[in-house]
């Protein structure tokens, strides 16, 4: 475990998208993790005077309402990074394993599942979640789960397509000859041979778990206020932005790090896995 | 070899089926998520303060004391109809509103949709030609960085730039409803820069991985201008990456038109969505709901059949059996 991980971190910073874009993502989450320990103030305490500018007191000023804006920073990005995670998390734990299955076992079933992603893809995202998050009020587990469902049948897709690939190899007929269960062909030697292609897909999601996420906050439909967080930062602020326009822009510029970094990680693996593909068809 | 169009016509007719299918889920899931779950939207009408006997007659009087089953039959038979039904809050008929919004947000969506083809197409096979020189490496980075951004941050930095600094467009759009077409300039920016991204990023790989293809290399070494080889050769290939990216775009811009028409008070669709999403309107949320899935699906199709009169693989393909 500790090795692969070695390897794919290895081949992630192989090329300067990736580097920068895990630097990016890293320092992203730097913040959002260690930011809480280090603010100033807390993220609802009245600070100060209201909009005030940068000073020594408040490095980066104080909000509508004179709360720090720094501290409010620091604070504000567990709910970006937590939740896109955990919605991640949730699709393809959902989405692995029926993808697995049905790329594996193939027939009735596979064609019913196919036939249930294609039609759930046809459906506009957004707009469905938001419905579902009116109806079910915003709550952070609406929010996971909207956004997970609304992954798991790409993921489904996706799995389904790479397993199918990998079945035909030579190892998978072997391990079915020697009579392992279909558990453990799928743990022991399809999942291992399917993880470049699992985490280019993995980095992408969360680009757009992250995206979405911070839109539906900005929207006012995810976390609400008083929290801090940086999509719900960048839209309380966007009234200021002639005036004080870094408490928008600030909260904005940790999102784009964020997402910005994430991506370039999922580029960098594709552009691994297609030289890949490249070389080996070659020999 | 004849070209065997009925296959295409029904695989054209298997997408239309899909897309009704597709429209009559999404107006099913719709009402029932606003029906069987327990948002009120007797509150946003009357208020918090209403005693239960005012709520029991507004919802006598809007007909939503009706069972679900009889009112979801109603509400779709209108629908069909184009009865959009009345908004619970306002009281007023939503179709007259929706059409007007529908009209801003077509300007808005087709003007991005186009602005972005005609910036992004040629920047890709300008890019593609030179490949890994500066030039395709700075719109190459640049589009990247676009392309992982959410719209509402595209825009805040389009507002910085244009308004605060440069002070040249209206920060509102909301002069739209009276002619004033400077109000179209910054949400057709925003949304054209990230649908170009998306449009370049796809144009550049394919016109890319064409010019690398055997047939591209037998017209080269034919001795053809390279000129014609773009013309004749490279773009026929790269118009179906572009027609499919451009299909696809539609329903990125979609979540994107949603967001930018709040940012700017645009008087569109996405804001009639928000506001009603708020004030709990249902019958507007499902019409607006139903309107835009609508449209989209329709965009796909075409994009779909378009596709498969632009490419002959894909009709060999479908002619050979299941995909």
């Amino acid at each position: 475990m500790g090795r692969a991980v070695a390897r794919w971190v290895s081949i992630v910073v192989g090329g300067i998208p990736g580097r920068v874009g895990l630097g990016l993502a890293v320092g992203a989450l730097a913040v959002a993790v260690v930011g809480p320990f280090l603010a100033p103030y807390g993220y609802t305490t009245l600070a100060g005077p209201i909009l005030q500018g940068p000073s020594p007191t408040h490095v980066l000023g104080t909000d509508q309402l004179g709360r720090d804006v720094l501290s409010r920073i620091l604070y504000g990005g567990r709910s970006v990074i937590i939740l896109p995670a955990c919605a991640v998390t949730l699709a393809f734990a959902l989405g692995g394993a029926l993808g697995l299955l049905v790329g594996y076992r193939g027939g009735r079933l596979d064609q019913l599942v196919t036939r249930a992603a294609d039609i759930l893809m046809s459906i506009p995202p957004l707009l469905l979640v938001m419905v579902l998050v009116i109806a079910l009020g915003t709550s952070d587990v609406v929010l996971i789960a909207t956004t997970g469902i609304w992954f798991t049948p790409r993921i489904v897709r996706i799995v389904r397509a790479a397993t199918a690939s990998v079945c035909t190899k030579d190892y998978v007929l072997a391990a079915r000859v020697r009579g392992e269960s279909t558990a453990s062909i799928l743990w022991n030697e399809v999942t291992p041979n399917i993880t470049g292609t699992l985490l280019a897909e993995l980095a992408l999601r969360l680009n757009y778990a992250i995206i979405f996420i911070t839109t539906l906050n900005f929207l006012g439909l995810g976390v609400q206020p008083p929290s801090s967080d940086w999509g719900l930062m960048v839209s309380e602020g966007r009234a200021f932005l002639g005036h004080r326009p870094l408490i928008s822009i600030m909260p904005a510029v940790m999102i784009g790090a964020l997402a910005i970094g994430v991506n370039l990680v999922s580029d960098q693996i594709a552009v691994f896995l297609a030289r890949n593909v490249q070389t080996s068809s070659r020999l | 070899m004849s070209v065997p169009w009925i296959s295409i016509g029904g695989a054209v007719l298997r997408r239309t089926a899909l897309a009704a299918l597709t429209v009559w889920i999404v107006s099913l899931g719709v009402f029932s998520a606003l029906n069987i779950l327990p948002a009120d939207p007797t509150t946003a009408a009357l208020g918090p303060e209403a005693t239960p006997e005012m709520r029991a007659a507004y919802r006598r009087l809007m007909n939503l004391d009706v069972p679900p089953v009889p009112r979801y039959l109603r509400w779709a038979h209108g629908m069909l109809e184009g009865d959009f039904g009345v908004s619970v809050v306002s009281r007023n008929p939503i179709a007259p509103e929706l059409a007007q919004r529908s009209v801003f947000t077509g300007v808005l969506g087709l003007a991005s949709l186009l602005l972005s083809v005609l910036l992004a197409l040629p920047l890709a096979v300008l890019s593609a030609r030179r490949a890994g020189r500066i030039l395709d490496v700075a719109v190459s980075a640049f589009a990247i960085a676009v392309s992982a951004l959410p719209e509402f941050v595209v825009a805040i930095g389009v507002v910085v730039i244009f308004v605060s600094n440069l002070r040249l467009f209206p920060v509102s759009s909301n002069g739209i409803a009276e002619g004033d077409l400077t109000a179209l300039v910054l949400p057709v920016l925003t949304l054209t820069l990230g649908a170009a991204a998306y449009v370049f990023r796809h144009a550049r790989v394919s016109v890319i991985e064409t010019m690398s293809a055997p047939y591209v290399r037998t017209a080269v070494l034919n001795g053809f201008s390279p000129a014609r080889i773009l013309w004749f050769h490279v773009m026929p290939n790269a118009a179906v990456v572009v027609v499919n990216a451009v299909a696809l775009n539609a329903i990125t811009l979609l979540s994107g038109v949603i967001v930018v028409e709040n940012v700017f008070g645009y008087p569109g669709l996405g804001q009639l969505l928000v506001q009603a999403l708020n004030a709990n309107d249902f019958p507007k949320i499902e019409a607006v709901a139903v309107v835009t899935t609508t449209l989209l699906v329709v965009i796909n199709l075409l994009a779909d059949s378009l596709v498969l009169f632009l490419d002959p693989r894909l009709r060999t393909q479908v002619a050979s059996g299941p995909r």
